[in-house]
């Protein structure tokens, strides 16, 4: 192996120069210490952001919140801007890896990992949040997190780009939220299969639902089918397995080495019923 | 002299290694530090199945920082490390056969970790690769054609009407299941590790994580040519073992004596998790057959088990594990026609060992799911099905052994009764399963006994020593045989010298093991520490008493008869002329007078028929009872544990903390392998689940929120102070009193361990 | 690279490769051995430190991450025979079985309190999520937490 530089800009400026076609970010770095002590790390210079204070935190800008790129899943759980206004996100936090894990993790990091399971992500994807891109020309752009993620691991980024922050605007009512993994234990885990619902009704009645579900496809999948048909829908059992079908194209797992394609499919078609508890 | 009251025995008493643990202070071998030390590295066949054609070392040997590579042609003794079976070369040679991805190719050892690793990745081996065979089924079937096919090892055991045509004929009703339990990955904190030193007089040292030295110094003698006596192992601190650090770490302390030998630098091999778990034993897969017959309304009559075990490449302790299986495979239960075969089958791999329970737990979920299976045909309750059956003294157990004392199990069985308030609980539990849909809770029960020590098979292991040493100042050392690896032994054995020679822990010390001071005392195994290392201490610690008497009666001119000893004080009867324990000391070492004794207990004899399996198994055995409380959401099929009521019958808990430590560790240890830690071996016989992000054993989430213990004390005549066993019966109903329960919850049989979301899902919806 | 740190109180200047992980740094290079490893991916928290007073994996870390900041490890807490409040609640209660995971489960019951001084069972599993033990089943370490907070808040201490 050859030997991995890491460097230690102090200022965004600094930061944004460090930046290189053969350099990779270390934002926490809970993910990619695990790839390189694997031998599956094929960079060989590291950026850190660990010194850029000022990249770190979160700013309300009128309806609007800004999560900068190096806040932590713990910094998330100790706004109280989260837990108020992204329930769900505030709940996908909790339970994101462990105590230390949270200290270091972050949710920029969770996003660009790109990983299927990324719990931060299926939380974004129900709040269709924005993610605000910063090249090294000092060019911006937003995507939303819809379109940033390719595949696994894959993102719409570019060499000489970094995701600066991500944008959320506030709910403008109160949506309950239910994020659910089913892991391979209680704590600590990687998701199996994940469901992500944000709901609204009135008498029984379904004025909004989105719904995401996580690791069972390349990407976290929204479903559109049924948050489009839902509208005015009576929630009970009958609506919800009425739903079952519409997962079918969406939800296209696989096998590995935490389960099968065939459970995933089945559990999350059964995630569904958690919503009438919702 | 007359018996005084207890001071420390069933006293709440402090680790006496927990400030050192507390500090951070405790030195295991990968904190160990000798100047000049070299590291090595493993270089593995990576294929599960073959012929080894050739080996190249060349690129190797010229590698950044290596100082030397070892291959089979540097072995001074013999390149053989399987014991009893002698199937498990050090090094493979070119024409030997590959049995299993881990088996050893070479060695490489270079001034750090890093070379010697990238080094042995440049060891070229070439192979006449075979298909391996992965599945234990694949054996059975080859043994069902009835071809010429032996399996490596078969156990049996034989009682009453034993002739599978008739035993089954004068019983009511008849019942049968199959099940199976998968590997379990032993997962102690700190990997295997150890430190060779070629040192002064010749002699190899090596320190090292471990619980049975005595097994590490025979095999490093045997792989060195070395008599035994110039062979010195010390055990370092050691974080956990559960039975991986029973037979395994020779495998790695061979490795580094052989590089230590060549190099004559200190040599240090930590694994990493991922070697660890690699290359070391696991508990045995069983897929077992049972066929039960009941008569006169619920009574056991007749039992049939067929048992098949995967060991792996190599057949290591598979003979005695499987021979435990066979005496525990018909239940803890009194049953007059008893015919158990339990078979050993090879695989590619990787060998299958001793694993706390040591092949029991994998049976009991079989007996124990048809006891309930008889007991719901039969309408009955099940805890009284299982009462109406159990052991009492003056039965016989499965292998035809009459018990005269210490049988616990009724009593255990009472005790998770109460505790649970079982009527009460049965009742909230039917409440809640009313009152939600998707969430089920089951209530299960397991009953066990588990047989102290290594019994009839181990016989000639099974003695132990220790050295007990008062000093000038008072001031007592103690050398045992046995090992603690964490469950406390050295704080049970301090309790039992200080309760003899009535001193405060304070004043006592046991050192970690080291076989220059201790013959072989066998293995730390078994649950025989607290008895064996135990009564060899009492034997020690009497024979100073016994020279102490002799030297007070002497200096104060009291006849030996009428010397009293109490709290640590030697008088006359009428308590005059009091000499205290350390002052006489003194005056013995300045009269020339030795103060240090060994003790040597040898296992009681066992009458055992091995032809027929049957007679005496082991020289006592401890009973539990356990019922636990799951919540199944039969939505996703996720289990969790809320609620533990389990009852052990020790004999005498000689620290009752500890034995309360023992059970809780135990019970989250079986409840990992019953419903979270799935071991995944490859399609190339390579496991893929190697570190602790795929295999999940439980965090502090999962243990139960409810965990009620109970002690039962029927005291076994032959262990210190009433002493039996308790680390592994602690662990051994768990399985099957989880996989009772969530049978109980579904409404429908549980016939594998781990019990899979997959699986457990594919059963909820077929359920009634 | 240069690197300037406090490692348990005391000021540390030293030079390291860049990508030296900080448990190795910590153990190899300081000595300060009771930070173990038990991973290598953070998963069991065995190598936990404390980092500006939060919980991390120290497998998680290069050196040069700790640049500037305050590191504790368990060597900074107690001495033999003056424990810590959570030492000593740890000894008393039976919560030490090998003691491999005993250094950062004690470290992570330290930030946990110096953050929340008196914390419900929830709380308790949620900062010890993250260190796993295979001796103890949990229990008496929960209870060792318990004890700890009856301890330190009996003696008016602060941590």
């Amino acid at each position: 192996m050859e030997t991995l530089h890491v460097v230690y800009p102090e200022t965004e400026q600094a930061f944004i120069e460090s930046l290189e076609e053969r350099s990779a970010i270390l934002n926490g770095g809970t993910d990619i210490h695990v790839k390189i002590r694997a031998g599956k790390w094929p960079y060989t210079r590291l950026v850190s952001l660990e010194r850029v204070e000022t990249l770190k935190g979160i700013s309300q800008e009128g309806k609007y919140i800004r999560i900068r790129c190096r806040t932590t899943f713990s910094d998330l759980l100790a706004n109280p801007l989260i837990a108020q206004h992204f329930p769900l996100l505030y709940q996908a936090a909790y339970e994101v890896g462990s105590n230390q894990i949270r200290n270091r993790g972050t949710l920029v990091g969770n996003i660009v990992n790109a990983s299927p399971a990324g719990d931060g992500i299926l939380a974004l994807s129900v709040y269709d949040a924005w993610l605000e891109i910063w090249s090294r020309k000092g060019q911006k752009r937003l995507a939303q997190i819809h379109e940033f993620i390719l595949s696994p691991g894959k993102t719409v980024l570019k060499a000489d780009e970094f995701v600066h922050s991500v944008i959320l605007q506030k709910p403008t009512k109160p949506l309950r939220a239910l994020f659910y993994k089913v892991g391979q234990r209680k704590a600590m885990a990687i998701a199996i299969a994940s469901m992500g619902v944000l709901l609204e009704t009135k008498h029984d009645r379904i004025k909004e639902i989105r719904i995401a579900f996580g690791s069972v496809a390349p990407t976290v999948v929204r479903i559109p089918e049924i948050e489009e048909r839902a509208f005015d829908q009576t929630l009970n059992e009958a609506t919800v397995e009425s739903w079952m079908p519409f997962l079918e194209k969406h939800v296209v797992p696989i096998d590995d080495i935490r389960s099968t394609a065939k459970y995933r499919k089945e559990v999350c078609q059964r995630l569904l019923y958690k919503i009438l508890d919702l | 002299m007359e018996k005084n009251p207890l001071t420390l025995i069933g006293t709440q008493l402090v680790r006496s290694d927990a400030s050192e643990k507390v500090l951070g202070a405790a030195k295991y071998v990968d904190d160990l530090h000798f100047s000049d030390t070299v590291y090595l590295a493993i270089r593995t066949a990576e294929v599960a199945s073959g012929a080894l054609r050739s080996i190249d070392i060349s690129k190797a040997r010229g590698s950044h920082g290596v100082l030397a590579v070892l291959t089979h042609a540097d072995i001074p003794g013999e390149n053989q490390m399987g014991s009893p079976v002698p199937d498990y070369p050090i090094l493979l040679k070119p024409g030997d056969e590959i049995r299993y991805v881990g088996d050893y190719v070479a060695f490489v050892v270079a001034h750090t970790r890093e070379q010697a690793l990238r080094a042995a990745e440049k060891v070229t081996v070439m192979v006449a690769e075979k298909k391996p065979v992965l599945s234990l089924n694949e054996r059975i079937r080859e043994l069902q054609k009835g071809g010429d096919y032996v399996p490596a090892v078969h156990q049996k055991i034989r009682k009453g009407d034993s002739d599978p045509k008739t035993m089954f004929d004068s019983c009511d009703y008849v019942f049968e299941g199959d099940f199976f339990a998968d590997y379990q990955e032993h997962a102690y904190l700190e990997t295997q590790g150890m430190i060779a030193l070629y040192d002064q007089d010749n002699v190899m040292t090596i320190y090292g994580s471990m619980q049975c030295p005595y097994y590490v110094q025979n095999g490093v003698a045997r792989a060195l040519g070395f008599p035994i006596n110039r062979i010195r192992i010390i055990q370092s601190v050691t974080g956990g073992a559960f039975g991986g650090k029973e037979e395994v770490p020779t495998y790695f302390a061979i490795p580094a004596a052989l590089a230590a030998y060549h190099l004559h630098r200190p040599v240090k091999l930590v694994l990493s998790r991922e070697e660890d778990i690699q290359w070391t034993s696991k508990r045995h897969p069983i897929k077992s057959r049972y066929k039960v017959g009941i008569a006169d309304y619920g009574r056991l009559r007749s039992i049939q088990v067929e048992a098949h075990a995967d060991i792996g490449g190599h057949s290591t302790l598979s003979p005695t594990v499987l021979w435990r299986s066979s005496v525990h495979a018909a239940g803890a239960y009194e049953i007059p026609n008893v015919r158990v075969d339990v078979y050993g089958h090879y695989t590619n791999k990787v060998p299958s060992g001793a694993y706390r329970g040591f092949g029991s737990p994998q049976v009991f979920i079989g007996i124990e799911g048809i006891i309930d299976d008889v007991a719901d045909h039969l309408k009955k309750d099940r805890l009284y099905l299982r009462k109406i059956n159990a052991l009492e003294k003056g039965k016989t157990t499965p292998t035809g052994h009459l018990l005269p004392e210490s049988v616990g199990a009724k009593k255990t069985l009472e005790e998770v009764e109460r505790l649970s308030d079982w009527e009460r609980l049965k009742e909230r539990v039917a409440q809640f399963n009313r009152e939600h849909k998707h969430l089920k809770r089951g209530v299960g029960i397991a009953h066990i006994h588990y047989g102290v020590a290594l019994g009839a098979m181990g016989h000639a292991l099974d003695a132990s020593g220790a050295f007990v040493n008062v000093l000038p100042d008072g001031s007592i050392s103690v050398h045992i045989g046995g090992t603690e690896m964490g469950q406390g032994a050295k704080t049970v054995i301090g309790a039992i010298v200080g309760e003899v020679l009535q001193q405060p822990m304070e004043k006592i010390h046991v050192y970690q093991t080291d076989t220059f001071f201790l013959p072989d005392s066998g293995p730390t195994v078994a649950s025989r520490t607290t008895v064996f290392s135990g009564n060899a201490a009492v034997l020690a610690c009497q024979e100073l008493l016994k020279t102490l008497t002799a030297l007070y009666s002497t200096e104060m001119a009291v006849p030996p008869q009428s010397v009293r000893y109490t709290g640590g004080v030697f008088s006359n009867t009428e308590g005059q002329k009091p000499v205290g324990f350390g002052e006489l000391a003194g005056i013995a070492l300045k009269k020339n007078i030795g103060l240090c004794a060994t003790g040597w207990f040898q296992t009681p004899r066992l009458t055992w028929d091995p032809e027929n399996g049957f007679g005496e198994a082991y020289v006592t055995y401890s009973f539990a009872s356990q019922i636990v409380v799951v919540e199944v959401d039969c939505l996703t099929a996720e289990v969790v544990v809320k609620e533990v009521y389990t009852a052990h019958d020790v004999g005498k808990a000689l620290n009752p903390d500890g034995v309360i430590g023992q059970i809780h560790g135990g019970f989250v240890q079986g409840m990992g392998y019953a419903l979270y830690e799935n071991l995944k071996v490859n399609e190339k016989g390579k496991i893929v689940s190697d570190n602790f992000n795929t295999l999940t054993i439980p965090t502090i989430h999962e243990t139960p929120e409810i965990f009620k213990v109970s002690i039962v004390e029927e005291p076994f005549s032959k262990g210190p102070f009433g002493a039996k066993g308790i680390g592994e019966p602690s662990l051994i109903p768990t399985p099957a009193a989880i996989a009772n329960a969530v049978s109980d919850a579904i409404g429908k049989r549980v016939r594998e361990i781990p019990i899979r979301k997959e699986y457990l899902l594919d059963l909820i919806r077929t359920a009634p | 690279m240069e690197l300037h740190l406090f490692v348990n109180g005391k000021e540390v200047t030293t030079s390291v490769p860049e990508n030296r992980r900080a448990l190795d740094f910590l153990r190899k290079d300081l000595g300060l051995k009771s930070v173990k490893e038990g991973c290598g991916e953070g998963e069991c928290g065995a190598c936990t430190i404390l980092l500006d007073g939060k919980a991390v994996c120290s497998c998680l870390l290069f050196a040069s991450d700790l640049a500037g900041r305050r590191v504790l490890t368990l060597e900074s807490l107690g001495k033999e025979g003056h424990l810590h409040p959570i030492q000593q609640a740890f000894a008393e209660t039976g919560a030490v079985q090998c003691g491999f995971c005993t250094p950062g489960m004690i470290l992570s019951v330290k930030s946990l309190l110096d953050e929340n001084p008196s914390p419900d069972d929830e709380a308790i599993k949620k900062a010890l999520e993250g260190n796993l033990c295979r001796c103890t089943g949990y229990v008496k370490i929960i209870e060792a937490v318990k004890r700890a907070v009856a301890i330190i808040k009996s003696q008016g201490l602060m941590i």
